[in-house]
């Protein structure tokens, strides 16, 4: 099979490449890379939150003639981290670097269904990233206006606004062009005997997370584009009239809704929450199971769960918006349909906690970070409970509260479950496993130093503190109470910055010095696992077409009175 | 053509040492008035409850808007008087000392301020509170700018590249606040002090147009000839302006 | 619970319809404590018993009751009976079952950056006209009051950011904005609404106690939202009654040094109130009251009218 592909020069094969598992490779390390300066922006924000004014120790100089960081970088770095985090780090990992590497192996593909859209998918993707890395650059610096960019605001304010929205432009574009590819290459390339019921959980996730991507992007694309030509052309989609912006009545025609772009945004971006999360359960799944040593619990009532909760994303958006002047039916509806949400993700995290029962645990780095995903998804979707009741959410709304809830969703929750992914394929990608004891130190520093950051946001929230304020709230009356976490957070996010140099060391280090393995270290059942171990870069990824007999967690499997440790899917069982 | 060249080296000769004050050049100085009864400019130390802070800081005496501030006799504060015409094709190095302006008491100190293009300009911050200097040029190559100075930022600095009359400044956080400043590739303008009076130095021979520009009151023009190191006087009386027809 | 909540933060609730507020923020707390208390222990006991010293064979089959289907109908269950009981009600009370004009305080909030202005229709109680074209910061004309209409003569508006209520009288607040998207929130009185341009959005609380506490921007609106702070002062009702008159008259006079005396108790009357004492208040704003009433005679007997009031009809 391999040998129907020649050999490619350095430049197709390595920068514009069209092998999956190299793009999910790029996708994955230029993601890791958004994630650190994404990390960087807060650190910095964190430091001003806790000692407002003073100095930044290091990089002072090169914020502001004081050192410190002023309140216009202070709400250009809030953007940025909000936007690098969500649209350049956390999906590209997921879904452009997992998803990319992983899902063709686990359904017996050679590659994608169509290798040069994923290229420019990439490619895409990449322009995007360093359009919005650039906008720093530009006279007055980045957007600032937050990561939601809700217009007159936005429209009115610096450059690099135009700049986000460009970015945006490409970055959606990349997104688009993924998922026309996942949803095309899961529905037809899937291998011999690879039925819809024995997909592995993780290729379920994928699947619909690429539908909610195809569905939910275009609105916001069309609504980047409306509001770019607001800023440059003049048209008023988002402004109506009236309006009195620096010392003079604004010029323009009017007639625009500002809440018509809090509706296309939110139609976006709360389905884009289950694109964050989906792919980490999926990660979590395969994980539980291979290291629980038995089959998904409840594996068909999880991927009804998921299509169900693919489709109710779609539903929920306005519950972002109860504050902007709902009438009753509207919140009642929206409220409903969030409490129904809920439902699902109950199910699926129920099957997680329920499948380890019974099991024989190894607690292995990958195990670690995908066992601490479960409460901490739990923390963040059960918090999210009373901001989806309208009348909750009046207290809650735009604190502290939010940013903790929607935080233990995304870094407590998929992020541990991205770095359980990482350690988990890291030997199938480079044949070699990452050093255990740093995994150690790396899950335990990790695990502990987000719980420091997050946990007290929900305390500040409650409390009514605002988010995105410069000072942290330092000189309101109700925060006073709880601004002394502030201080706890901020060396809680220096901690768990410390806390990655293991991470960072293990992963360079362990790609030439790693212990070498087999094809299947894990002894696990999926399809990639029967690939060589790190397939070689060009298409085609088993030297002869795996064909599928069974479901996907075949785990110790009583056979004929014996017990079968584990059954890979390309192997034929003998069943009783 | 010569007689141009001449007068540019002259005058780059003058600029040079009206600097160090060795030479005096031509002078024109004149008081401004604003002739009739002047509006009683109302205070805004009720207004400053806004912000703590600045009430603070004014809780014994009037502070008052200063949109047309005369004296007894009608002196006229706060009128910027410039060269309009009469330079042109001269070139002049801008000043590296830098002009400010301060954020003292929640008003701007000066309210009016001339400048060269290029030079830089020190905004202060003497109040420990939060200021938000919102620059607002209309010429284009003139950048708007709009800073935050938290209390713990005392100076931030910038410049105008391009000659404007006159940039709009406002404070975001205070809304009372306003100032004005007036950008020329030349150094000969000067604002009137509480005695209206002016006095633009160090002039070259020539005749210029000079114009006294107002916030509320507008523009008024004279010509001048400055014919070698004499002061002239030129005065500007300004005038309550026609009122509006009802369109 | 609630007071569990407190402990952590919750500021106390100083008003009549907030308590609905609290008693969602209440139930959803008791259910995630519930669940927490059912999976941790659960979670907790299932690695330690189930690690793979211990347990070397994995059942294939796992747990077979149907354990979590109860509990799944629970949470639902629970949600129901939060949405029904808790939410939908809350919500009605808030948007529909606003109190009737005659009873309450109508007042209007017109955002800015970075400010908040109060404009109190006075006692003609209709709101003057206001036009974005007539704004001029430098005049302190912020919101565009037209001053030529006849409604707006009595309009009565206090410094930015200050917005004086009575006590046990429900407020009803028309919030508007001048340039961007605000969110105005009082934590203590569990109000919260964003702002948005081109719309005038009514909220209405009723403040329970008197005092002074700070209202805050909760949407980012600009470099110095953080700083986008105001002051909600609630009087008793004749304490309040007499610092509006006084306020009135006071903006009339428009003089410095003929209102200095009122001003001077008109700041009294804030600074006891954020200490807490309502009744000394009230007796400062009766004095401004009368001050200001002396100072209005002074100022007609000097009987001299500025010829520039109408100053933006010239150009």
């Amino acid at each position: 099979m391999s040998s129907a592909y020649h050999d490619e020069g350095f430049w197709r094969k390595y920068v514009f490449s069209t092998d999956h598992k190299w793009i999910g490779i790029q996708y994955a390390v230029t993601a890791l890379f958004f994630l650190l300066i994404g990390f960087c922006l807060i650190l910095v924000m964190r430091w001003q939150l806790a000692y407002p004014g003073e100095a930044v120790p290091i990089i002072g100089k090169l914020l502001s003639e004081e050192g410190m960081l002023t309140p216009d970088l202070y709400n250009s770095f809030g953007a940025m981290h909000g936007t690098i985090m969500i649209f350049l780090g956390v999906v590209p990992l997921a879904v452009g670097g997992f998803g990319n590497y992983v899902l063709p192996l686990q359904i017996g593909a050679p590659d994608m269904a169509f290798p040069k859209i994923n290229m420019a998918s990439y490619w895409s993707f990449f322009v995007g990233g360093v359009v919005m890395l650039a906008s720093f650059f530009m006279p007055q610096g980045a957007a600032s206006s937050g990561w939601t960019m809700y217009p007159p605001l936005s429209v009115i304010q610096t450059t690099g606004e135009t700049m986000w929205l460009i970015g945006m432009v490409f970055l959606i574009t990349s997104s688009l062009l993924g998922a026309i590819n996942f949803i095309t290459t899961v529905i037809q390339l899937r291998t011999k005997g690879m039925t819809w019921m024995r997909l592995p959980f993780f290729v379920w996730t994928q699947f619909i997370t690429s539908f909610l991507l195809l569905l939910a992007f275009p609105p916001l694309e069309s609504a980047a584009i409306l509001q770019l030509m607001d800023r440059l052309a003049g048209t008023s989609f988002f402004l109506p009239s009236g309006l009195y912006v620096g010392g003079e009545v604004l010029n323009v025609s009017g007639g625009g809704s500002p809440l018509l772009w809090q509706h296309l945004f939110w139609f976006l971006a709360h389905p884009e929450v289950y694109v964050l999360i989906l792919p980490a359960m999926g990660i979590v799944a395969e994980i539980i199971t291979n290291n629980t040593r038995k089959p998904l619990w409840g594996y068909r009532s999880m991927v009804y769960s998921l299509i169900f909760l693919g489709f109710m994303s779609f539903i929920v958006w306005a519950h972002h918006m109860f504050l902007t002047g709902m009438g009753t039916t509207m919140a009642a509806f929206f409220q409903t349909t969030t409490m129904i949400i809920s439902i699902p993700s109950v199910i699926i995290l129920s099957a997680m906690f329920i499948s380890l029962w019974g099991g024989s645990i190894r607690f292995s780095v990958p195990m670690l970070f995908a066992l601490a995903f479960l409460p901490m998804f739990g923390i963040g979707g059960l918090t999210g409970l009373p901001l989806g009741l309208a009348s909750a959410d009046i207290h809650l709304h735009d604190t502290y509260y939010v940013i903790g809830h929607f935080h233990y969703i995304v870094a407590p929750g998929t992020l541990l479950a991205l770095f359980a992914g990482i350690y988990y394929w890291f030997p199938k990608v480079t044949g070699r496993k990452m050093n255990d004891s740093l995994g150690r130190i790396h899950f335990f520093g990790t695990f502990i130093g987000m719980n420091g950051v997050f946990m007290p946001m929900f305390i500040q929230g409650l409390a009514g503190v605002s988010r995105r304020l410069y000072d942290g709230g330092t000189t309101y009356l109700h925060a006073q109470p709880v601004l002394q976490w502030n201080e706890f957070m901020t060396i809680s996010a220096i901690l768990l910055g410390l806390f990655q140099i293991p991470f960072i060391v293990n992963f360079f280090m362990s790609i030439k010095r790693g212990k070498k393995v087999s094809s299947n270290p894990w002894e696990a059942t999926t399809l990639e696992w029967a690939a060589a171990p790190s397939p070689p870069i060009r298409h085609g990824n088993f030297s002869s077409v795996p064909e599928v007999y069974h479901s996907p967690y075949e785990y110790n499997v009583p056979v004929n009175g014996t017990v079968e440790e584990f059954v890979p899917q390309n192997k034929v069982l003998e069943v009783e | 053509m010569k007689v141009r060249r001449l007068n540019r080296k002259i005058t780059g000769f003058a600029v040079l040492l009206s600097a160090t004050s060795l030479f005096a050049g031509g002078s024109v100085t004149g008081t401004v008035k604003f002739i009739g009864k002047a509006p009683q400019m109302k205070a805004i130390n009720r207004q400053m409850a806004a912000d703590p802070l600045c009430a603070a800081q004014h809780q014994d005496a009037p502070v008052r808007t200063e949109w047309l501030v005369a004296g007894e006799n009608g002196e006229l504060k706060n009128v910027y008087v410039y060269v309009k015409e009469g330079l042109e094709g001269q070139e002049f190095s801008s000043p590296e000392s830098a002009a400010t302006i301060d954020q003292n008491g929640c008003i701007y100190i000066p309210h009016v301020l001339g400048i060269q293009v290029g030079q830089p300009i020190e905004i202060l911050n003497s109040d420990g509170t939060l200021h938000n200097v919102h620059a607002l040029p209309k010429v284009k190559g003139n950048d708007a700018f709009n800073v935050a100075m938290p209390g713990m930022r005392k100076k931030i600095t910038k410049k105008f590249d391009v000659p404007e009359v006159m940039i709009k400044i406002k404070c975001d956080v205070h809304p009372w606040m306003g100032a004005y400043v007036g950008v020329l590739d030349h150094p000969y303008f000067s604002v009137t002090d509480d005695s209206g009076t002016y006095t633009i130095e160090g002039l070259p021979p020539g005749n210029y147009t000079l114009e006294a520009w107002h916030e509320r009151l507008k523009t008024l023009t004279v010509t001048v000839t400055i014919k070698g190191d004499e002061a002239v006087e030129a005065n500007f009386n300004f005038k309550r302006p026609e009122k509006k027809k009802d369109e | 619970m609630l007071e569990l909540l407190t402990r952590l933060g919750l500021p106390a609730n100083l008003s009549a319809q907030g308590g609905t507020i609290d008693d969602a923020l209440v139930w959803t707390h008791i259910l995630m404590v519930i669940l927490f208390l059912f999976w941790a222990p659960f979670f907790i006991y299932t690695l330690i018993r189930f690690r793979k010293s211990k347990n070397p064979n994995a059942s294939y089959k796992g747990i077979r009751s149907h354990f979590s289907n109860y509990m799944e109908g629970g949470v639902a269950v629970f949600e129901v009976v939060l949405l029904l009981g808790f939410a939908f009600p809350a919500w009605e009370l808030r948007v529909n079952e606003v109190p009737p004009a005659a009873d309450a305080e109508i007042v209007r909030v017109v955002a800015q950056q970075f400010k908040w202005n109060v404009h109190y229709p006075g006692p003609d109680g209709e709101f003057g006209r206001t036009d974005v074209s007539l704004i001029n910061d430098e005049v302190l004309n912020f919101i565009g009051l037209d001053y030529e209409s006849e409604t707006a003569k009595d309009d009565i508006l206090p410094p930015q950011g200050h917005l004086h209520l009575p006590v046990d009288k429900p407020a009803i607040i028309q919030l508007s904005t001048r340039d961007v998207i605000h969110s105005f929130s009082i934590p203590v009185m569990r109000v919260k609404q964003d702002v948005i341009p081109g719309m005038r959005i009514p909220v209405w609380f009723e403040p329970t106690q008197t005092g002074s506490w700070e209202i805050a921007c909760a949407q980012l609106c600009g470099n110095s939202h953080y700083e986008m702070k105001g002051y909600i002062h609630i009087h008793t009702q004749k304490g309040y009654d007499a610092f509006m008159d006084a306020l009135s008259i006071v903006n009339e006079i428009d003089d410095y040094d003929l209102t200095f005396e009122a001003d001077k108790k008109l700041n009294k009357v804030i600074k006891f109130l954020r200490a807490g004492d309502a009744e000394t208040a009230e007796s400062f704003a009766v004095e401004a009251k009368s001050l200001a009433k002396i100072a209005l005679q002074e100022k007609e007997e000097m009987g001299e009218e500025d010829e520039w009031e109408d100053w933006d009809e010239w150009e």
